[in-house]
């Protein structure tokens, strides 16, 4: 029977022009997202990769100096465009992508590509993600928006109801055939990628990222799901084509563009983000005083001074077997870290702030759901984003106590000692760390799909 | 075969079905008349188990609608005023999948011989039914009837707007199924085709069943003027 219905479906639709444009256009579209993801994934790793080398190159040629002087000369961190951002890039066009290393200064994340990017990088980046996120929902709604109002509409309803089909099977016959042609585009959606990764990688390179890759494609799949048992319910209870079709074109406005930008406007006025001059106010009286009020700069250092030379058992500085210098550099270093670890851990609790509320939006639109879920998989989300900056501010202070160390019974720094100083390699974090983070979105789309389920049984019960 | 027991239907105040009481034995072809609103399609839907009666029962082969939809939908046909087709299919697509609903499948050759039952002439058969007639429609409504293999007919208006050619081919289709032992209730306002192929009449008036009679006992005149001394009668 399902068979039955299904075949009739599917007939139905491949002699529908409107339908065959529609695919066509559609498959022309997922082309481009995934010519786009590619390209932007292969050029924008290749380029940081070869970035990193050569600072880092750069840094540990750089000859004799003053260890101090040295370390000034700094190196980049960079965060390595993530494997999975060929299917969506995320966040990291507005976070930036590379951490300056240098002593006393916490490097704040530089080069966000929409800084050099035109008016047009507003309307989106077409890759899989978005793809996925925005246009597969028009899709799906398109295909089912008169799933079962044409019945009404053609007429034929009665002639099905009085054969001996039952509701249940009508119902699942042609959700199925709904589901047969999303499950096409979602197949391309997930294999286009997963080939293009498998070209460019290799087997090797391909094999760890596929847990991942099937969680997302899981997560896909209930993505297009509960849209198509959403768009087959509107259809069932409207009865009606053109109404079905503006509630769920309504309904994808809403979800795509108002709630986004109302949230996000939301979020804006309510946790107001912190303005530079404010950082900077934030942090000048910590910087002079302490972070527990512990004395001027200068209180501190006559207390450092007294501390070392008691340590040492000198009574003057002149006497003491190391550099006091460096060793005022590194207690500097500790200070004014505990400053800056106190202002970040504001912002990011502000950012927190803000983004729970964004987040919470998912609630009035299972596409900001997937979103979420989509870039936590991908490892183009703020949490990576924070995560690889607490570990690039982390190895700036491991290069500057390295260097201080050297420091206190050098004066010159030379090549062999600079190759002593370890490049930084970001690892993100695995899959665990990123499902945990992604939580909540899941169960935002648990809960829609309890909800279009829901709303496909109360159609059933009026309609049929 | 069919029974009508007090089958009443409210909507609202307003009382659509009005305690009808009915009883068609297997191989009868009862018609009922009436004019707009008389009742006629709403007896059909709840028979069909469209819409819930609101008190009284109807019984199919013994079989309570409302109790056992699915049960008896395996024994009715249903062919409507206008015969709704799906648009983009054949004719014998879309015989094949009405009969495969029913849970018939069918060869090629039987479906073309359920069509060429009905009328249909060979070379439609392959032609998408957006090109159909009216008519033509109807003949493949008659062929899902007839390859639902169903023990009781529903008809609403199903003659309305054929041409004399096409109702006399359907009438002779129905009197075959009629031979079979397929009960037959047709809505119609067509007085002469229930005259000429109904067993009994039934004429209804503002949901009730006001008048009942042997087709064979009355001529057609006699029928019409009945007809609209009923149908005049004051609230």
């Amino acid at each position: 029977m399902l068979r039955l219905l299904i075949g009739k479906e599917l007939r139905e639709l491949r002699r529908t022009t409107n339908a065959t444009w529609l695919l066509v256009g559609l498959a022309l579209l997922v082309g481009l997202a995934l010519y786009n993801g590619y390209a932007y994934y292969t050029t924008r790793s290749a380029f940081l990769r070869q970035s990193q080398q050569t600072t880092y190159a750069q840094f540990i040629a750089q000859g004799d100096k003053n260890p101090h002087l040295g370390a000034h000369f700094g190196f980049y961190a960079y965060k390595p465009t993530a494997d999975l951002a060929l299917l969506d890039n995320g966040v990291e066009d507005y976070t930036g992508n590379s951490f300056y290393l240098e002593p006393h200064k916490r490097g704040e994340v530089k080069f966000r590509e929409v800084s050099d990017a035109t008016a047009l990088r507003s309307f989106g980046f077409l890759n899989v993600g978005y793809f996925a996120q925005l246009l597969l929902p028009l899709f799906i709604f398109l295909l089912t928006h008169n799933l079962f109002s044409k019945e009404w509409e053609n007429g034929t309803i009665k002639l099905v109801l009085s054969a001996r089909v039952s509701t249940g099977q009508l119902l699942a016959g042609k959700l199925l055939a709904a589901g047969v042609v999303v499950g096409a585009v979602v197949l391309l959606l997930a294999l286009g990628p997963l080939g293009l990764l498998a070209w460019h990688l290799g087997p090797s390179g391909l094999t760890p990222l596929l847990p991942t890759y099937a969680c997302y494609v899981a997560g896909l799949v209930l993505y297009a799901a509960l849209l198509t048992v959403l768009g087959g319910a509107v259809s069932l209870l409207t009865r009606n084509s053109a109404l079905s079709l503006v509630v769920l074109a309504g309904f994808w406005l809403l979800g795509v563009f108002l709630v986004p930008r109302l949230t996000g406007e939301l979020a804006r006025r309510t946790h107001p983000a912190t303005t530079a001059v404010e950082f900077d106010d934030y942090t000048f009286h910590d910087m002079q005083y302490g972070v527990g009020h512990e004395g001027t700069k200068d209180e501190r250092r006559a207390a450092l001074a007294d501390s070392v030379m008691a340590y040492y058992g000198v009574k003057r500085l002149e006497d003491l077997p190391v550099y006091f210098i460096p060793i005022t550099i590194e207690a500097a270093e500790e200070s004014d870290g505990r400053v800056m670890d106190r202002a970040y851990a504001a912002i990011e609790r502000n950012e927190a702030r803000q983004n729970r509320l964004v987040q919470l939006s998912a609630l009035l639109s299972p596409f900001l759901a997937f979103r979420e879920l989509s870039l936590h998989l991908t490892a183009t989300d703020l949490d990576t984003h924070r995560d690889f900056a607490a570990q690039a501010e982390t190895h700036r202070r491991r290069v500057g106590r390295i260097v201080d160390a050297f420091y206190q019974k050098n004066t010159v720094a030379g090549n062999a000692f600079w190759r002593t100083v370890p490049q930084f390699a970001y690892a993100a974090p695995g899959l665990g760390w990123r499902l945990r983070h992604a939580t909540g979105p899941v169960l935002l789309l648990l809960g829609w799909s309890v909800v279009a389920v829901s709303l496909l049984v109360l159609a059933k019960k009026i309609s049929l | 075969m069919l029974q009508a027991e007090n089958l009443t239907k409210r909507y609202g105040t307003h009382l659509a079905l009005d305690h009808l009481n009915l009883a068609i034995p297997s191989g009868e072809v009862y018609c009922l008349l009436g004019s707009n609103g008389a009742g006629k399609s709403t007896t059909i839907n709840i028979f069909l188990g469209f819409m819930p009666a609101s008190s009284g029962r109807a019984l199919i082969d013994g079989l309570e609608v409302a109790v056992n939809n699915h049960a008896t939908r395996n024994l009715v046909a249903y062919i409507p005023e206008i015969v709704n087709l799906y648009p983009t299919l054949t004719g014998l697509e879309n015989l094949a999948f009405f009969s495969g609903l029913s849970g018939f499948r069918y060869s090629h050759t039987e479906l073309t011989d359920f069509t060429r039952t009905a009328g249909l002439q060979a070379e439609a058969l392959d032609q998408r039914v957006s090109g159909y007639s009216k008519g033509m429609r109807q003949k493949v409504g008659i062929a899902i009837a007839l390859a639902k293999q169903a023990k009781a007919l529903f008809l609403d208006e199903p003659t309305s707007g054929l041409d004399p050619h096409a109702s006399n081919e359907f009438a002779q289709v129905i009197r075959r199924l009629s031979q079979q032992g397929v009960c037959t209730l047709m809505a119609t306002h067509d007085l002469l085709m229930a005259k000429e192929l109904g067993h009994r009449i039934g004429i209804m008036h503002q949901g009730r069943l006001r008048q009942e009679l042997r087709a064979d006992q009355v001529d057609y005149a006699e029928l019409t003027n009945l007809y609209l001394a009923t149908v005049n009668q004051p609230t």
